[in-house]
This record gives C-alpha cells, sequence and structure tokens, in this order.
C-alpha cells in the first residue's frame, strides 16, 4: 500500500528534490575547488575512511583472495549491464541518440549473447564501449552548474549535482518499473556492491596510496575526484583547464 | 664625407640589427611541430615500456625512470610549479636541492603508476595544439581490462622539446603534485629543509 502511494507521488517528490536543487546551487568557474563545507566534510573523510579501513578493504582483500579474476569479471560486467537501462534513460534526457543507440545495442547483444549480461559479448565483438552516463550528467547538458563539493557518507566524493544526481538515478531506473522479474529487482543492489567490492580490490595499490599514503588524503582525494569528474563529463581534457607552469 | 661615415654607420647598424632579428624571425619554423610532439611521447612510451617490462628489481627501475624523467621531462619546471607561492621564498641552494628530492619523488610514485601498465600497449590517438604546444592524447590498451586515456603537454618553452605535465584520465600530475607538495610542506609548518629532507623518501 505504502508503495502504491510512494509510486503515484514519485515525480511530485522528484520535482520537489528538484526545486530544492536549483535553489541550493551555487556557481562554479571550472577548474576551481568550491568547497565552503570543508571541516564537515572533514569529518565525513574521516568516517569513510575509518570505514575502508576496519571494513572496505579487509572485505575486497578476502574477496580478492577467494574469487578468482574470471569470477570478478563476470560480476562487474552483470552489474555495469543492470546500470545501462538508466544510462540509456539519461542518454535521451541529454538528447544525446547516438549513447543511446549505443547501449541499447549493447544492452539488447549482452542481454542475448552474454547469458544476460555475465559477459561482455558487445566489447568481444568490437562493438562501442558503454556509454557511461548518469543523472548528474544530465543535469550538467541542461546548464545546472557543478556546485559544491561534498563528500557523502559511504559513498565518498561527489559534486553537489551529481549528488542530487544519485536521488533521480534512484528514480529514474526502469528496472524499477512494474513488469520486471522480481529477481533482477532483488539482484540489483547486491550486484552493485560486490562490484564495487571488487574494483576496490582490483585498484588497491591505487586507492590505499591515495588514502593511506598521501599527507592529507582529503585533498588529494577531492583533487583526484573533481578532475576525474570534469573529464568525465566534458569526454576529454578541457584545453582551456590545461596547467600552464610556464605562465608564472 | 662626414654624412658618407655616417651612412656607412647607420647601415652596418643596421645590418646587425637584421642578423640579430634573424634568428627570432626563423624561430617559427624552428618551433615544435605536432610530428615532434608525437615522436618525442611515442619514444618516452616505448622507455616505459621497456623498463617495466625489464624485469629488474624495483629500486632499479626507479633509478631508470628517474633517467628517463631527466630525458623527456622539463623536470625544473614542474619541480618549480608544484612548488607553488613557496619558491619564492626558497633559496637557489634550496631550489637545486629541492628539485633533486623532487625528480626522485616523482620517479618512485610515478614509477609504480607505470607498472600498472605492464602488458598493455601505449598508442598516440590524437594530438590537439595548446598555447604552450601539444597535448598528445593516448591510449593505454590491456587485453583483459578497460583501457585507459594518458595525455601528454609537450612544449619547447623550456628551449628542448619536453613533456611537462602527465595527464591520467583527466588527473594531472601537476596540479595534483601541487596539492600534494603544498600539504607535506604544511604539515612541517612550511619549513622548505624538512620537506626537501622528508621528499627524499617519500613517493
Amino acid at each position: 500500500m505504502t508503495n502504491i502511494i510512494f509510486a503515484r507521488f514519485r515525480p511530485i517528490v522528484a520535482l520537489a528534490l528538484f526545486g530544492v536543487f536549483v535553489a541550493g546551487c551555487s556557481i562554479t568557474e571550472p577548474g576551481t575547488i568550491n568547497d565552503p563545507e570543508e571541516a564537515a566534510n572533514r569529518r565525513v573523510h574521516k568516517f569513510n575512511k575509518a570505514l575502508d579501513k576496519n571494513l572496505v578493504k579487509p572485505v575486497s582483500k578476502a574477496y580478492g583472495a577467494i574469487v578468482p579474476p574470471s569470477a570478478d569479471s563476470k560480476v562487474s560486467n552483470f552489474a555495469s549491464h543492470l546500470a545501462i537501462p538508466g544510462e540509456i534513460v539519461n542518454s535521451a534526457l541529454q538528447f544525446n541518440f547516438e549513447d543511446v543507440t549505443i547501449n541499447t545495442i549493447r544492452f539488447i547483444t549482452n542481454t542475448v549473447f552474454g547469458f544476460g549480461g555475465f559477459y561482455d559479448f558487445a566489447t568481444a565483438a568490437g562493438m562501442e564501449e558503454n556509454v557511461d552516463t548518469d543523472f548528474g550528467e544530465t543535469l550538467a547538458v541542461w546548464g545546472f552548474p557543478e556546485g559544491e563539493y561534498i563528500e557523502v557518507p559511504v559513498f565518498g566524493p561527489r559534486t553537489e549535482r551529481e549528488t542530487w544526481g544519485i536521488f533521480v538515478d534512484a528514480f529514474l531506473n526502469p528496472l524499477n518499473l512494474a513488469g520486471v522479474p522480481e529477481g533482477i529487482k532483488k539482484i540489483k543492489t547486491p550486484a552493485y556492491i560486490i562490484d564495487k567490492v571488487g574494483d576496490r580490490n582490483q585498484y588497491a595499490d591505487l586507492i590505499d596510496g591515495i588514502l593511506y599514503n598521501s599527507e592529507d588524503s582529503y585533498t588529494t582525494a577531492r583533487s583526484i575526484y573533481l578532475q576525474r569528474r570534469r573529464f568525465k563529463l566534458n569526454r576529454g581534457v578541457n584545453l582551456d583547464d590545461l596547467e600552464d607552469p610556464y605562465a608564472d | 664625407m662626414l654624412t658618407n661615415h655616417f651612412t656607412l654607420r647607420r647601415s652596418l647598424l643596421n645590418f646587425l640589427a637584421a642578423l640579430l632579428l634573424i634568428p627570432s624571425l626563423a624561430m617559427p619554423a624552428n618551433a615544435l611541430t605536432k610530428s615532434e610532439a608525437e615522436k618525442l611521447i611515442n619514444s618516452l612510451s616505448s622507455d616505459i615500456l621497456r623498463i617495466i617490462n625489464s624485469g629488474r628489481r624495483e629500486s632499479a627501475m626507479f633509478r631508470d625512470f628517474e633517467k628517463m624523467f631527466a630525458k623527456y621531462a622539463d623536470v625544473p619546471t614542474i619541480a618549480r610549479s608544484s612548488l607553488g607561492v613557496a619558491r619564492r621564498s626558497a633559496t637557489p641552494a634550496q631550489m637545486r636541492a629541492y628539485q633533486k628530492a623532487f625528480a626522485g619523488y616523482i620517479s618512485r610514485k610515478y614509477g609504480k603508476r607505470f607498472r600498472e601498465f605492464i602488458g598493455s600497449t601505449i598508442k598516440v590517438i590524437k594530438s590537439r595544439k595548446t598555447k604552450r604546444g601539444y597535448l598528445v592524447t593516448s591510449r593505454v590498451k590491456f587485453v583483459d581490462s578497460e583501457p585507459f586515456i594518458v595525455e601528454w603537454q609537450v612544449s619547447d618553452a623550456s628551449g628542448k622539446d619536453k613533456m611537462f605535465d602527465l595527464i591520467i584520465e583527466g588527473i594531472s600530475m601537476l596540479a595534483l603534485e601541487r596539492t600534494e607538495i603544498g600539504n607535506m610542506l604544511d604539515k612541517r609548518g612550511g619549513n622548505l629543509d624538512k620537506l626537501i629532507k622528508a621528499l627524499r623518501k617519500a613517493g
């Protein structure tokens, strides 16, 4: 019953969130860091780091020791596969119909020939790479500013725009629609979590380097995250943001 | 006679001035070209792969990387930029010591990163003109994991064709090291000598 009510009011909730977002967004110059809540962010960072140290890192290490890479890559393929319907919706909202086509073809190909997405047949067959997008990117395409830098509990570094995107993406995912088998709905979140654990293990050297070998892991993570996110949204380096050490 | 002498001297001066102008006029022809920038990066990439696939022990590899950085990168400029405003109060002797320590530090740090390129192929896919030269984009491809993009800024602003920034999937070494070095300096109360000492072991 509550589910039905919730489903009916979903668009309204989304719209309300959206209003809050638009009102709350502050404008940022490209290439700069907008972090007015640094003190609060640092507290979350400390929490996230402790979470990694005491839970995520040991679990991912055990995972890496038990699960062979071939099995890990299947989990990873499956999790990416389940993310595609939501990505197609976002590409459509961005009016990027080339990306809609690429991911639709991938999704059908890997559902059929990749045994429900466990094998990435599309890449093996030489098809275009998976278009990795989200509602944060949709907002960027629509002209919304990046907003403040936020370290989100558990999830880690995000921009304000991307954080709103996380909520909206949960509503937008077509896999939540009625008619989608219950099994798929249930496996979605565990697949996502196991995939992240696998990633933590695969990139262990890099992540340990940032969190435990740098002098101030907060600013290092912030710099890396913002540069990487802007690169992703820009689909490459923005020539205007390039470093120029000869100027000073 | 006097006028003649004067004219002669003036034309001589003009001649000298013209001689001085020639090198600067000829400069554009000597400036870094797209193919030179790509050649530098191709050569640098094959050196990276050669070092990581050499099977030498870690400390030997780090020394090889340091030599490689010295050969291909504008290390003085990278080092100076990473120090940020603190360089303004540094003595020449401190700058020399800092640069040396920094070269070892980035060789160890990025040498470790480069070891993740084992089993890959690195290929230049495009280059774009920038204010200082070229941004050369290469793709690092693996057999069984996703490829990633490494970009290199190349310039002849130092007098030689050199790489001065390395950008892995959008993350610039120059930008990141300015943050890192700034943090290290802050933690040591802005004491440059202490920073230099710490850098000799870091990375």
